[in-house]
């Protein structure tokens, strides 16, 4: 099954590569690696599947540090010394692309895969109708709860409306005496934050940006609806707030507190973890039940640089990482596949049987939709996530969020 | 130099001419060329992926009124008026603490100065760790004490001072060896004629080790001064600029604005800005040093 | 002892070990972690000795095939030792000059060098990588600076863009200036070249400044982050630093192997320094004490 599937790539792809490139010696790839130890063994692994399937190409996979900003792609691109492939995340695909350092892939025959993957994953590298890299991963958010707590509360499930977000929250608090024994619900810090209102934002009807982008739009009702939910729920002391993520994961499995919101990482981090803990996943919910559910996915794509002189072949290897052969890698290590067919794979009905909870947050990926990542979004953020923390801490919501429009209106006019 | 013979007076010219050159030259290609690159990158729009394109004082007129730049700049002063004194104070105090000839005052020298060695990242990341809110130790000693947790770095009031009080930490035991050796030029005879004429303590520090250690002071300050004007590396890593702006430095910003807008013309110019700044001030310090009869 | 000693020794043996504890703590807490199983890391209430020791966090930090410590370590001793000797000898060159000779602008020289302080490093690191980039010769470079990768990637191009530097130059020269020269004229009259003079009498004379100079030095290239990250590609110069960011990611921070790691990477620093103290104390007060 997996040979054939192979086979049959090889000959799919093997369509594009021009006649004459294909030289006697293997060609070799170019692929800057810039992930954590954990993400890297499933790269490992679809690198070695792909050479497999085609010998005439071979991936010299060297080991960069990325930096938390991308610093080193962006140093390179600087002078042009960029490798064939390497990933990409946030809003440094569009910015490359809008300035030539991206392989144009429109022409290499990609279109049967928008079809195959999750549409968050081909929003992100569908850059203004030409598409310049494949997703690889897309991580939907979604509510992870301690379902021992949970039941210990006596709530019956997650919640189903966002207000009832609120509720359960409170429900789930326990208090003895002055000090708090179990919040409800916990809100990260920074980033992590930002993505949460952003959830918040978007599951009641609201957006980032006007529709050129031009604007701030997240101070509409129901930005403030969101902020009001959060501060709500802090204010009252049935949420924590400022925990790192990774404390947060870890506040989460031992119960100190209830529910989070998070993406497939709080199950790696519960497979780590040296105790039993009850992690049970849900999705965000909408404003009313039975609402249209919106999950808001970040994604991680691979990219072909303009300089790359063998683009036939480096765009067929990042064509063979968004397939479900590839991606049965990643899901082995606890992570989401790009395409629903991921399901079907060996390795990846193996694990999803194994964890359930994985196999929701799979299904998460169908109404998720891509966060607003684009050159304007780091600009956007520097407005908003201080307004959120902001938020967090008590201050008025309506007025914070047009305070941060404004001047995120003032920046947006440099980019 | 009281012989002016030719052979010497060439010897000189000829080693000075390269003992001069070679680093100066070496430090013209790998500095000041750099400098003049960001002088000229301030004049215009540069993403960096694209050339750069002249846009004359449009950044700088953008700057003026940035509000994200006038707070960054805001934090730096707040962050420079609090470590400078208090770091002044702190470390003058160790000195006269361990100026002394007991047994085991070297080991406590060095036992002060270690922090200055260590890997500011890895000592950030430990002090990260003692703030967290859950699960950090600082909570739980106050908790041992009846006093509610505090949300330390993630709270907009505390998190400046929690980045304070790790860079005292930090910087104390450098400034503490120079006042050391400030401290250890003072001759002793003068103590013991200002002790003959009943002078106490507090008035012999007044007037003999305050006025003495004033080269010292004013080294430790410029110093001070340049260094935490350029603070990044304890915010970059403990906070991130935040919550709500609340620890955002002016070099965060320059990083934040060259690395993650890739708006390396705008990060320029707020890197002109502050340059000019810091040369004015040193300026006016070497004047100060000169008076004082230090250079 | 009489009451009067007694106090003052109290007065200072009492003061001096609990700000050595302050001083001290962050570091035991560092190995405390550092030898934690990583479930105990965020153990409540906290603990400074571990409830079990695991030790093999070391080993598996040296040993962990993806990391390559041991290389980083190596590359980073390289770099931090060949940068300290070329800044010592380059810096002490023009404070040499600086300190000792009359010439016209000396002054104007001397505050253009200290100037060069003044800007944040953030700003210069693309310029520089550009220049880099560019060295003529090197990397399949023409003499244009065109056609190949320059310096990028090596450790001259690790190394040698940090070897003078505003501040050694401004550092020695101050030495310089407070030391007397009466020795240095003496053995010109006895017929000592400049060179001489230089090499065998203010060198010499320089080493507390130099042993000053060398540590801060040693200790920025140990800690440095930012210029091995965009300068390297793959393990060949790979620093400790870039090491240990791998252990950090979406998938959460491995504390206790990155505190193991961070104990890996502050002990030579501390052993450096212990080693070097004695003229570090007397460095740091004729270069900027008096």
């Amino acid at each position: 099954m997996q040979i054939s599937r192979r086979g049959l790539i090889a000959v799919a792809a093997g369509a594009v590569v021009v006649p004459g490139a294909r030289a006697q010696a293997p060609v070799e790839l170019q692929f800057w690696e810039g992930h954590s130890l954990q993400e890297e063994t499933a790269t490992i692994r679809m690198i070695q599947a792909f050479e497999a399937a085609n010998p005439d190409i071979k991936i010299n996979r060297t080991k960069v540090a990325f930096g938390s900003n991308f610093e080193k792609i962006t140093t390179a691109a600087a002078s042009g010394e960029l490798p064939d492939v390497s990933p990409i995340w946030g809003g440094f695909l569009p910015a490359f692309a809008d300035d030539g350092v991206l392989l144009d892939l429109t022409s290499y025959g990609f279109d049967d895969l928008k079809t195959q993957v999750y549409a968050p994953g081909w929003d992100y590298v569908d850059w203004k109708g030409r598409v310049w890299g494949v997703p690889y991963a897309i991580d939907p958010r979604f509510l992870a709860f301690n379902a021992d707590a949970m039941r210990e509360a006596g709530v019956t499930g997650p919640p189903a409306t966002l207000a009832a977000i609120y509720d359960v929250a409170k429900a789930m608090t326990k208090k003895s005496g002055n000090t708090v024994d179990r919040y409800g619900f916990g809100f990260a810090s920074a980033d992590d934050l930002l993505i949460a209102y952003v959830n918040l934002l978007y599951a009641y009807g609201g957006r980032i940006f006007n529709a050129d982008e031009t604007e701030a739009a997240f101070n509409s009702a129901a930005g403030v609806a969101a902020g009001e939910l959060m501060k709500r729920m802090i204010a009252d002391g049935y949420a924590t707030t400022g925990v790192a993520t990774d404390g947060l994961r870890r506040a989460l499995l031992t119960g100190r507190v209830g529910m989070i919101i998070d993406g497939a990482w709080i199950l790696y981090a519960q497979s780590q973890f040296p105790q039993k803990a009850d992690i049970d996943v849900a999705p965000i919910p909408p404003p009313q039940a039975g609402g249209r559910q919106i999950n808001v996915s970040s994604v991680g794509g691979y990219v072909v640089y303009a300089k790359s002189k063998h683009p036939a072949e480096a765009a067929k290897f990042v064509r063979f990482m968004a397939t479900p052969d590839a991606q049965q890698y990643r899901v082995q290590l606890l992570k989401t596949g790009v395409s629903p067919a991921v399901v079907n794979e060996t390795y990846a009905k193996e694990t999803f049987a194994k964890w359930p909870a994985l196999a929701k947050v799979q299904t998460y990926e169908t109404d998720s939709t891509l966060l607003p990542v684009t050159p304007r979004w780091a600009r956007i953020v520097d407005s908003l996530q201080p307004a959120v923390e902001a938020i967090g801490s008590g201050a008025d919501v309506k007025q914070t969020l047009n305070d941060a429009a404004r001047s995120a209106n003032r920046s947006l006019r440099r980019a | 130099m009281r012989r002016r013979s030719g052979p010497l007076r060439r010897q000189k010219l000829v080693l000075g001419t390269i003992f001069l050159g070679i680093p100066l030259s070496w430090l013209l290609v790998f500095v000041v060329l750099p400098i003049f690159l960001a002088f000229y990158l301030s004049f215009t729009s540069y993403n960096i992926l694209k050339p750069p394109r002249w846009i004359g004082l449009g950044n700088f007129e953008d700057l003026v009124d940035d509000p994200l730049f006038l707070t960054a700049v805001r934090n730096t002063l707040v962050y420079t008026a609090a470590t400078v004194p208090l770091g002044i104070a702190l470390s003058l105090g160790l000195a006269l603490l361990v100026n002394r000839r007991l047994p085991g005052a070297a080991a406590f020298r060095t036992i002060f100065y270690a922090p200055v060695v260590a890997p500011i990242v890895a000592v950030a990341l430990v002090w990260v760790l003692f703030y967290d809110p859950t699960v950090g130790l600082f909570n739980y000693a106050l908790g041992r004490f009846g006093i509610a947790p505090q949300r330390w770095l993630a709270s907009s009031a505390l998190a400046m001072p929690s980045i304070i009080a790790m860079s005292l930490w930090k910087g104390l035991g450098l400034n503490m060896v120079i006042f050391l050796a400030g401290l250890q030029a003072i001759p002793r005879e003068l103590y013991e004629a200002a002790w003959l004429d009943g002078a106490g303590p507090l008035r012999a520090f007044r007037s003999i080790t305050l006025p003495l250690l004033m080269p010292s002071m004013v080294y430790v300050l410029v110093t001070s001064i340049v260094t935490s004007f350029q603070v990044f590396s304890q915010v970059y890593v403990m906070t991130g600029g935040g919550p709500n702006n609340a620890t955002t430095t002016i070099v965060h910003q320059i990083y934040r604005t060259a690395f993650v807008h890739l708006d390396l013309g705008y990060a320029s110019a707020m890197a002109i800005v502050l340059f000019i700044v810091l040369v004015v001030a040193s300026l006016a310090n070497v004047r100060f040093l000169a008076d004082g009869g230090g250079l | 002892m009489t009451r009067e000693t007694w106090r003052s020794t109290l007065g200072f043996y009492l003061p001096v070990t609990a700000i050595a504890l302050v001083m001290l703590f962050p570091f035991l807490w560092m190995l405390s972690v550092a030898l934690r199983p990583e479930p105990d890391v965020y153990a409540y209430p906290p603990q400074l000795v571990p409830r079990v020791f695991a030790w093999d966090n070391f080993l598996h930090v040296w040993t962990d095939p993806r990391m390559r410590v041991g290389l980083a370590f190596w590359n980073t001793l390289v770099y931090a030792t060949v940068r300290t000797f070329l800044q010592l000898l380059l810096s002490s060159m023009a404070a040499f000059v600086l300190a000792r000779y009359e010439f016209p602008f000396r002054n104007t020289i001397f505050f253009l060098v200290l100037a060069t302080v003044m800007i944040p490093h953030e700003v210069m690191i693309i310029p520089l990588f550009i220049i880099i980039r560019h060295i003529p010769w090197f990397g399949g470079n023409d003499w244009s600076g065109e056609g190949g990768t320059g310096w990028l990637n090596s450790f001259p191009g690790l190394i040698l863009p940090g070897i003078v530097s505003g501040y050694s130059i401004f550092f020695l020269r101050q030495f310089f200036l407070n030391q007397a020269h009466e020795l240095e004229d003496a053995a010109r009259i006895d017929g000592c070249t400049e060179f001489g003079v230089y090499w065998r009498i203010c060198l010499p004379t320089a080493i507390p400044a130099l042993a000053t100079l060398g540590m801060f030095s040693f200790q920025f290239a140990w800690s440095d982050f930012i210029w091995p990250l965009v300068i390297s590609n793959g393990d060949r110069i790979r620093t400790l630093q870039l090491a240990l960011a791998t252990l950090g990611g979406a998938d959460g921070t491995q504390w206790s192997l990155l505190m193991a790691g961070a104990v890996v990477a502050t002990l030579p620093l501390l052993a450096l320094f212990v080693l070097l103290q004695r003229f570090i104390m007397r460095g740091i007060s004729f270069g900027a004490g008096k």
